[in-house]
């Protein structure tokens, strides 16, 4: 099992969970990125200093807009992260960062706008695959387009469900592209001796303790051993090579990736913090499934007793359906409960939401609870749920919702219909 | 082709949920990524990341721009106050304020270096920067912030210097051999005067 997934070699994975988690890390990483930086300085820089062949980037009203566009992008993407209404809030999100990263480049076009901008084309992909993320608000809101009968079908199906990741599919060519760009433009600007010799690399790094002042005693090994500079630029440049070429032959990329975050690791180690945001982008082709997987497997199988005719509790249920990567719960619709469960005295079908665990039977709010428990990953909401306070309020709330819960209907077709 | 792209995905997007949009989309953005990657020069808003890929002179020169306070003390520039720069950007800065800018075009970025470090020198006397700040994204290059201690030995700064240096590497490039420093410009901004050194 790959620590890495080639999503071009099989974009289609068993949970939503990795992009779930994906969006939530990358819409995080670029909101901070984005809140901390000065936008409202930038238009203060003399107007003789731009880049030329972005000069007309260079206008004072694009200058002007951007502390504005900040906080635009930044609500943006707090919609993005939750999985709001997600073709619009990423596309614009990305599209009103992307300008700004153009605007911002006018000045300085430094290796942490251009991650940035890979940033932003990852938020584009995931615009443009909107309906493959089927853990988001989004995907609870379309359950209203489906029948109530539709959605106990799917809570009730058995296992082998299957999800498209095409988001990351094509995030990780757009990242090989430009790991084989970084080796590209070194066979393409220089003979190929300069690099091999390994003086390049040395005079990069004694250059920067040089200038910036600081002594980086991690760098000592490459000028003791000359072999370790050669090494540096073939090892560099066959990691930056390999990953496009793992990614379209299909191959695992597992190797490669970690080779990428050696070479960044290095880096920091000789020249400080450069291409930190490299990490995170490379990150979200971590298998993360298969340790939320591993994680929740801790749970022993529950069965999940709940009011079928019930439009509201029916469609609280569907984000826990595509949680459930073990398929560890079994979902009984409260007309169709097994004889076994549905003859226990302490069963009660009125509850609203029975659940069945190891023997014991948790109802109403404590069903919640333990659904809840169940997944793992929410083991500190467990915790505070489980809190004196919390608990008595959740029951009185959860007694209310379950009293109320015969006028939470679907409106979909069937309801109508029925 | 800046207006093209917007505009084309704008139009894409609002019909994402036909596959022929989306492939149009992605021929057209995966064309010009490679071309981009290829050719090593952005086409905005998409980028390259060719970093560290143009092999350098044996001798490496750099321009350093110093803040100047009223005593004729010298202090090296904190990039930190005119972000997003940091050194190797204020260096190429500097060195066009040498080599390239007219004499308006150096008092002004003169006047824009002076004027920040004044202010940021009164944040940082003042207690700052915010702590807010300590939540951001670490720099990239972690050179050295200017402190409340260092700045208390300076009058108030009114001028920039431009020091070229020039370092050269041991044959073997396993250490620095020299580091020379060579004064090539002063922007007085209180006297409002400009004065090209050739100290060769």
């Amino acid at each position: 099992m790959s620590a890495f997934v080639n999503y071009f070699a099989d974009d289609s994975r068993s949970s939503p969970f990795n992009l779930a988690v994906v969006r939530v890390l990358l819409g995080a990483w670029v909101l901070w990125r984005v809140v901390s930086l000065d936008w409202g300085f930038y238009g203060e820089w003399p107007d003789h200093h731009v880049n030329d062949p972005i000069a007309y980037l260079h206008q004072d009203v694009f200058f002007a807009l951007l502390p504005y566009q900040q906080w635009v992008v930044a609500a943006l993407l707090v919609s993005f992260i939750v999985g709001y209404k997600i073709r619009w809030t990423g596309g614009l999100a990305s599209l009103l960062l992307m300008h700004m990263l153009a605007v911002k480049s006018t000045i300085y076009l430094a290796g942490t706008v251009e991650s940035l901008f890979v940033c932003a084309y990852f938020i584009l992909l995931f615009a443009f695959f909107h309906e493959d993320d089927v853990l988001s608000v989004d995907a609870l809101l379309r359950t209203r387009d489906r029948s109530l009968d539709q959605l106990n079908a799917f809570l009730t199906e058995g296992p082998n469900r299957v999800y498209r990741l095409r988001a990351l599919k094509w995030g990780l060519v757009v990242v090989g592209l430009l790991y084989l760009g970084a080796a590209w433009g070194k066979i393409m600007n220089g003979p190929l001796e300069i690099w091999l010799s390994g003086a390049e690399l040395r005079q990069d790094v004694l250059e920067a303790q040089e200038v910036i002042g600081v002594d980086r005693p991690l760098a000592a090994p490459i000028f003791e051993f000359e072999l370790l500079g050669w090494i540096g630029f073939v090892g560099t440049a066959l990691v930056q090579l390999s990953l496009l070429v793992a990614v379209l032959l299909g191959l695992p990329i597992t190797l490669s990736v970690l080779g990428l975050l050696g070479f960044h690791a290095s880096v920091i180690a000789m020249l400080g913090l450069y291409f930190i945001d490299m990490f995170l982008v490379l990150s979200l082709f971590v298998a993360w499934d298969v340790g939320y997987r591993a994680i929740a497997a801790d749970s022993n199988d529950a069965e999940l007793v709940y009011d079928d005719r019930c439009g509201f509790c029916v469609r609280s249920l569907y984000l826990f359906k595509h949680l459930d990567i073990n398929d560890s719960v079994r979902f009984y619709s409260r007309s169709d409960v097994p004889t076994a469960v549905a003859d226990r005295d302490d069963v009660d079908l009125d509850a609203g939401l029975s659940l069945v665990r190891d023997g014991e039977v948790y109802g109403g709010y404590e069903a919640l609870r333990q659904l809840l428990r169940q997944f793992r990953i929410f083991a500190p909401l467990t915790l505070v749920m489980g809190l004196s306070p919390v608990r008595a309020v959740g029951h009185r709330a959860y007694e209310y919702l379950a009293r109320n819960r015969s006028h939470r209907s679907v409106s979909g077709p069937e309801t109508n219909r029925s | 082709m800046y207006v093209l792209f917007f505009l084309g995905t704008l139009l894409c997007l609002g019909l994402a949920h036909r596959r022929i949009a989306r492939q149009v989309w992605l021929a057209g953005f995966f064309s010009t990524l490679l071309a981009v990657t290829l050719v090593g020069m952005p086409l905005m808003p998409v980028v390259d990341m060719h970093k560290f890929s143009e092999p350098n002179d044996e001798e490496r020169t750099y321009y350093e721009v110093r803040i100047v306070d009223t005593a004729g003390n010298e202090l090296e520039f904190d990039d930190r106050a005119t972000p997003p720069t940091v050194g190797s950007r204020t260096s190429t800065i500097a060195g066009d304020m040498v080599a390239e800018y007219d004499d308006a075009e150096r008092m002004a970025m003169g006047e824009f270096f002076v004027s920040n470090a004044i202010e940021y020198r009164a944040e940082i006397e003042s207690g700052g920067p915010p702590v807010s700040e300590r939540l951001q994204p670490p720099r990239y290059v972690d050179d050295e912030r200017w402190t409340a201690d260092e700045l208390g030995e300076y009058e108030a700064f009114e001028a920039v210097r431009v020091y070229e240096r020039t370092i050269t590497f041991t044959d073997d490039t396993t250490a620095v051999e020299s580091n020379t420093e060579r004064l090539r410009l002063t922007v007085d901004v209180a006297d409002h005067t400009i004065t090209e050194h050739d100290n060769t």
